[in-house]
């Protein structure tokens, strides 16, 4: 009988290893809507930080960040002409120019190309 | 990069005010492939920005390089902070020029590229066989070529060695519209 508890619990210590040792290994990909947002601000004071090279704190992180739609197009929507943003769900039909958004992302960084802060996995929050 | 950057500028915003027809892509595709008997591994990147120049045919790419997205968490962690240290070198550019570009040609034209690319701190002189596609004022770029993981002081520890190719391949894809700054 010993014997049986034994073989059992080396049998559920064994799957308990191999599922921690999996998702250790082959950790989901992240969910940045489900994620808690690090950083909240305007998307003209996202942007006032990366123009004056103090943007780094943002990247890669979950940010919440607001302004109003100045421009759509077929991927990707931009917040006061500074901040695009690719969103995962919500199709553009349903935004006009001029609204104001909450929206929810991950920032990829600053494009000084173009001079504008890049925002991807985005939702609309408000 | 620093170096790199006024040619950019200039690029995009024809700094000496002369007439220039601009394209833009601003969320051109770039995806990179590496396969070996132990791992596949596939990043693609969407938000690629792309400035074409049809008068003179120049080029600018710049991309982030946190914005690759691969199939596991794990291969974007070390891509991100042992590879390529996107903390340190966040972009990659190609600045360069498209040899004996006919922008009057509507339909596909292939042509060779010729310009720097610069990733991880390194610059290197690329030639890349691309098709250019002109459908009314648009113009889409497209190509794959390779390039090796050494030539850009990217260290793969010995353990991975394995998991990862020698030999890189990447995919080009940018759709560029008018651009009227």
């Amino acid at each position: 009988m010993a014997r049986r508890y034994l073989l059992m619990f080396i049998a559920i210590a064994v799957g308990a290893l191999a599922i921690v040792g999996y998702r250790t290994l082959y950790p989901e990909s992240r969910n940045i809507l489900k994620e808690e947002a690090v950083h909240q601000l305007s998307a003209q004071l996202l942007f006032e930080h990366f123009s004056e090279e103090n943007g780094d704190q943002f990247i890669d992180q979950a940010i919440i960040t607001t302004g109003k739609v100045t421009e759509i197009d077929q991927q990707s929507i931009f917040l006061d002409h500074k901040v695009q943003i690719n969103l995962l769900d919500t199709p553009h039909s349903e935004i006009q120019v001029e609204d104001y958004l909450t929206i929810k992302g991950r920032c990829i960084g600053y494009d000084d190309l173009l001079e504008i802060v890049k925002i991807d996995q985005a939702t609309i929050t408000n | 990069m620093g170096k790199l950057l006024p040619f950019l500028v200039l690029i995009a915003f024809n700094g000496f005010g002369q007439v220039a027809t601009k394209s833009i892509a601003r969320q051109g595709h770039v995806s990179f492939f590496s396969y070996t008997s132990v791992e596949h591994i596939k990043a693609e990147n969407n938000q690629v920005l792309s400035i074409v120049d049809s008068t003179t045919g120049e080029i600018a790419v710049s991309m982030l390089m946190n914005a690759f997205v691969f199939e596991k968490a794990l291969m974007r962690e070390h891509f991100n902070e042992s590879y390529v240290e996107s903390d340190i070198y966040p972009k990659a550019t190609f600045v360069g020029t498209i040899m004996d570009f006919d922008p009057t040609l509507e339909g596909e034209q292939t042509r060779m590229v010729e310009g720097r690319f610069n990733m991880h701190g390194v610059t290197k002189e690329l030639q890349i066989k691309t098709k250019i596609t002109r459908n009314n004022e648009t113009f889409i770029l497209s190509g794959t070529f390779e390039t090796l993981v050494r030539d850009y002081e990217i260290k793969i520890p010995p353990l991975l060695a394995g998991n990862i190719a020698k030999t890189i391949s990447v995919d080009f894809n940018f759709e560029c519209m008018p651009y009227e700054n």
